[in-house]
């Protein structure tokens, strides 16, 4: 195979890593929310569940989730998972579960870092609840969870190579088989250029958006 | 009858009682200064009064209308309805709490800016595009001029990170003042400050009494300056009203043995 061949091989799977980072994002970041507002929540037994499940889905490996998802609905339901679009979708799924509930712990810590005295100082001045976390403290969380937000996006798209044991499709399984046809080593390390430029693509964006909320301390 | 008439008003947590039984009336455009030792419950009390804490027990009236009684088998009040009745007062943290997205002149308008549109709303006009305009240019200049009477003009556009801690309680005092409480509550509002900026903003408070005859609530361990501006001192041990007074009797010829130990200590 040629550099170019090789680099369009590549290119293949990189948009297959592409499409798993993105489509975990997206749905972590509401999931996440959602499963934060339950583990704050006054009502002892929703708590209890959605603590319990980040326990269990942050106390066990992410590769393991994968293969649940990937293979549980073959096993325990009758429902084998066996094309590319299939697999693909359940691997998002276990991403997006996976890293929801490391998401919901940091927003759950961001929205208890707020004082209480914005709270009450909303209070005072009439302002309804919604108003309050709306206009008030929504901000002030955003802020918080930047930097802790930025890391686990980095760490995600260095996930999507876990990706690898169910579908092979993604960026860093290209780069094995090439690696195992070919017998060369040097397209595991051009793969991981891809990661690297992309993660630095990242920094530079969410660096941007932190910037942009400098303008105020919390 | 008193403008504000604050009746047997108890409190406790858990099993500490903290407010044990507290009356007292503030007649219109006075002031009352509020003084007590550590742990005395004059900011559970504040708190009260301003909806933060519900009282176990008493009453609280606003020109003759009680806007809480803590026996009234009313049932939980609607959010609505707490919202409406807290708008009697105004209250000042002695942390400031400004919101710190927003400059001086985005926390004094925010809270009035919201209330404005939801009327707005409640009249059908909130679609109606000169008459929002309209309402944001009143906000806008009233903002103003309380910023001019806070003395923070030149600061409108400075985000609270940006000011001193002086500036800071003034912009809180006109977020407080931008909806026109009836009764304006102070917890010791100068105790985050630095000694050397306590002195702008108890000018500005004092302001308020002189020039537009607020109704205060003043708790603050600043002698000098209760003396200066109360109409009416309490001082409070122990969740009750151990001494109440004109200034002159309180602090020049107290009566009670703890008012006594208190205000020699604090010399
Ligand atoms: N939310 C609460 N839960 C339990 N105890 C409380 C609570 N708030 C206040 N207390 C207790 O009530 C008592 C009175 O507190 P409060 O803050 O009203 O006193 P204070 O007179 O304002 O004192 P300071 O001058 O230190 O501000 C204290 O013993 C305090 O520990
Ligand atoms: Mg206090």
């Amino acid at each position: 195979m040629t550099f170019w061949q090789i680099t369009t091989e590549l290119l293949g799977g990189f948009v297959y890593t592409l499409a798993i980072f993105g489509i975990t994002l997206i749905a972590a970041i509401p999931f996440g929310l959602l499963v934060a507002l339950g583990s704050m929540s006054q009502f002892k037994p929703l708590n209890v569940l959605c603590r319990g499940f980040v326990w269990v889905i942050r106390g066990t490996p992410l590769m393991l989730q994968i293969i649940v998802f990937a293979y549980g609905p073959g096993l325990w339901l009758g429902i084998p998972i066996r094309t590319i679009p299939q697999q693909l979708l359940m691997v998002c799924i276990a991403f997006s579960i996976n890293y929801a509930c490391y998401f919901s712990e940091i927003f759950r810590g961001g929205i208890e870092s707020i004082s209480q005295g914005q709270y009450e100082a909303g209070q005072v001045l009439g302002m309804t609840k919604r108003q309050i976390f709306f206009k008030v403290v929504l901000l002030q969380v955003i802020k918080r969870i930047i930097p802790p937000m930025s890391n686990e996006i980095i760490t995600l798209v260095k996930d999507t190579a876990l990706a690898s044991v169910v579908v092979h499709v993604d960026l860093f399984t290209i780069a094995k088989q090439i690696v195992n046809v070919e017998v060369i080593l040097w397209p595991l390390f051009y793969a991981g250029l891809f990661y690297l430029i992309f993660n630095g693509l990242l920094t530079v964006l969410l660096g941007k958006l932190e910037k942009r909320l400098e303008y105020f301390k919390v | 009858m008193a403008f504000l008439e604050i009746k047997n008003i108890k409190k406790s947590f858990g099993s500490t009682e903290v407010l044990k039984g507290i009356d007292f009336e503030v007649e219109k455009g006075k002031v009352l200064v509020i003084i007590g030792s550590s742990g005395s419950g004059k900011t559970t009390l504040l708190r009260c009064i301003n909806f933060l804490e519900t009282p176990d027990e008493g009453e609280i009236l606003v020109g003759g209308d009680p806007v809480l009684d803590a026996a009234s088998r009313e049932g939980r009040l609607s959010d609505e309805e707490l919202r409406r009745r807290r708008l009697h007062f105004g209250l000042v943290f002695q942390s400031f709490n400004l919101f710190p997205q927003y400059t001086a002149k985005g926390n004094l308008t925010l809270a009035a800016t919201l209330q404005a549109k939801e009327r707005l709303k409640a009249q059908g006009l909130h679609k109606n595009r000169q008459a929002v305009a309209e309402e944001m240019q009143k906000l806008s200049d009233k903002a103003d001029g309380v910023l001019a009477r806070m003395g923070l003009t030149e600061k409108a556009e400075f985000y609270p990170c940006q000011l001193s801690g002086g500036q800071c309680q003034r912009v809180a005092i006109g977020r407080a003042l931008m909806l026109d409480p009836e009764v304006l509550c102070f917890d010791e509002p100068t105790s985050a400050l630095d000694p050397e900026l306590t002195g702008e903003v108890l000018r500005v408070i004092k302001s308020l009494k002189d020039q537009e005859q607020r109704t205060m609530i003043i708790v603050t361990h600043e002698m000098e300056f209760a003396r200066n501006v109360a109409d009416k001192v309490i001082f409070m041990a122990d969740g009750v009203i151990e001494e109440e007074g004109t200034p002159e009797e309180v602090f020049g010829n107290p009566q009670s043995e703890k008012t006594k130990a208190f205000l020699a200590h604090d010399k």
